[in-house]
């Protein structure tokens, strides 16, 4: 859901940004590392400890063979992250390895993960993965990413979308005034937002036509619906807005009850975002390699 | 080649439309359009969404070569380079695949072709015979993995959704509903006419290609009997 997050916490390892990682959401929870293993945790919600004391998110950092990390419930954000060097072994299905519910394909047996799964590692570590492990290991702290996401910001920036004139000026400042609930009815597929409904006098139906993950829909109820990760690919109700992808990962950080707003950015300030995200990820990406090439 | 127009879907997916109706010649050159662009993919091109008088391009914006003020109106550019082609094409006929398709409409599987008679005065025998005794066009797929919205209709079988959607739709069943047929691929909630059920799988996620059913292939209802059905389903 929050493919930021997924992504930093693979580059923290040195690993390629689109390595399976762990999604987790509800705690607690607690792991067993059966090897020495070099693990980035990232996102919210969870706060991973060690013995009691906090591991720091954000950062590569060693876990010794037999070591019990255990996650908690007490930070903002709803979604936490592990990736380690070398990756998680996963099933694939139509190049994937997300885990698809519904036709239980991908991921850990196309299932969620339960007591006693032992996950193993993809990959052999490579060169540079290697070097991190020892460095690690001797106990050095590596701070390369300091600037942890804001998961408390309500506001969620968007791009007007096919159907945006299927609401009127007035329903147009309704909307980006409004404040909006996620309802406890929404899923991977999509958050249900309560709030002011929008009134629109066109029939809120369209040809089907695509969608994808951060459609917003006007429903013919006036509410509206936020397509998420597990989106379908058409849909019949008309799409108002779109929410930009640099903000896509901070609302899938948010849950039901939490309340948000609305921005208007032009699509080229999305396409700017879009790209700075990128260029953070590019940046760790050569530190770690530079790591690498230098022990 | 039909005048298009572009919107922006999100950063990474343009949405290009092919008019405001629902008829085999605005979805002809959908698909035609989808082939040249498959054919003929353009730096940071990904993938496309077909619908009826739509398609949604996507693509990774940082492959793109930028050669306007934003990244989608140099995708657009480049899209309407690569159609300008398709000029020459568009009176060529599509290629499509045809599939023949078993359907039982015993009513143990047509679970509403009792309540459809009645609704559309038409014997079942009627509503049988007008369903399979032309092809449809598959416009696109979605909803669920495989699910593959065809038409159009026989006008006497045009019918509203239920009013109140299943619980759970049986894998396989055939149904009708508005203008438009189609078979769900897995057991789901749905709101469609149910008037018989396939034993082909249509979703099999087994398969290199789970998918029997794409955008722009060609179908053919067969009625068979209860028993064929069961031959058929241990296949």
């Amino acid at each position: 859901m929050d493919q930021y997050s997924a992504k930093l916490a693979n580059v923290l390892v040195g690993n390629n940004e689109c390595e399976t990682v762990m999604e987790i959401t509800q705690s607690p929870h607690r792991f067993l590392f059966l090897k020495d293993t070099v693990a980035a945790f990232t996102g919210g919600g969870l706060q991973p400890q060690q013995n009691n004391q906090n591991i720091p998110l954000n950062q590569p950092i060693f876990i010794a063979e037999k070591s019990i990390v255990e996650l908690k419930q007490q930070r903002e954000g709803f979604r936490l992250y592990i990736a380690v060097a070398g990756g998680m072994k996963a099933d694939e299905f139509l190049n994937s390895s997300s885990t698809d519910l519904l036709i239980k394909a991908g991921g850990f047996r196309g299932r969620p993960l339960k007591k006693n799964d032992v996950v193993e590692l993809n990959r052999k570590l490579n060169h540079t993965q290697e070097q991190l492990l020892d460095v690690l290991r001797s106990n050095a702290e590596l701070k390369l990413y300091d600037h942890s996401p804001a998961f408390k910001t309500k506001t969620i920036r968007v791009i007007t979308s096919a159907e945006w004139n299927y609401l009127d000026e007035d329903m147009q400042q309704q909307f980006l005034s409004g404040k909006y609930i996620i309802s406890s009815q929404s899923n991977r597929m999509g958050y249900r937002l309560n709030g002011d409904v929008l009134k629109t006098n066109k029939h809120c139906e369209i040809i089907s036509s695509a969608v994808t993950e951060g459609t917003i829909q006007l429903t013919s109820s006036g509410e509206m619906i936020v397509l998420m990760a597990d989106a379908q690919t058409v849909g019949g109700y008309p799409r108002i807005t779109q929410v930009c992808a640099g903000d896509l990962s901070l609302l899938a950080q948010k849950k039901p009850g939490d309340e948000i707003q609305f921005q208007l950015i032009s699509l080229m300030q999305a396409e700017e975002l879009y790209l700075e995200e990128l260029n953070k990820l590019q940046q760790i990406k050569s530190v770690i390699k530079q790591l690498g090439a230098a022990s | 080649m039909y005048k298009i127009s572009f919107i922006s879907l999100n950063e990474k997916a343009l949405l290009l439309s092919f008019g405001n109706s629902i008829d085999f010649a605005t979805h002809e050159q959908v698909i035609k359009a989808k082939n040249q662009l498959e054919q003929n993919k353009f730096e940071g091109f990904t993938e496309t969404v077909p619908a009826y008088n739509s398609l949604a391009v996507f693509y990774q914006p940082e492959k793109v070569i930028k050669t306007k003020n934003t990244i989608a109106e140099s995708v657009t550019e480049q899209i309407k380079n690569i159609l300008a082609t398709v000029d020459s094409l568009s009176k060529a006929p599509l290629h499509s695949i045809k599939h023949i398709i078993p359907v039982c409409y015993d009513e143990e599987f047509g679970n509403d072709l009792e309540e459809l008679s009645e609704q559309l005065r038409l014997t079942k025998e009627k509503i049988i015979q007008l369903h399979s005794s032309v092809s449809y066009k598959v416009f696109m797929t979605g909803f669920t993995p495989g699910f593959a919205y065809m038409g159009i209709l026989d006008p006497q079988l045009f019918t509203k959704r239920k009013a109140k959607p299943r619980l759970t739709v049986a894998e396989g069943s055939v149904a009708i509903a508005g203008s438009q047929t189609g078979i769900y691929p897995m057991s789901t909630p749905g709101g469609w006419n149910i008037i018989g059920r396939t034993p082909l799988k249509i979703f099999n996620r087994l398969k290199e290609n789970p998918f029997l059913l794409k955008a722009g292939d060609e179908v053919q209802f067969v009625s068979i009997t209860k028993e064929e059905f069961t031959n058929l389903s241990l296949v």
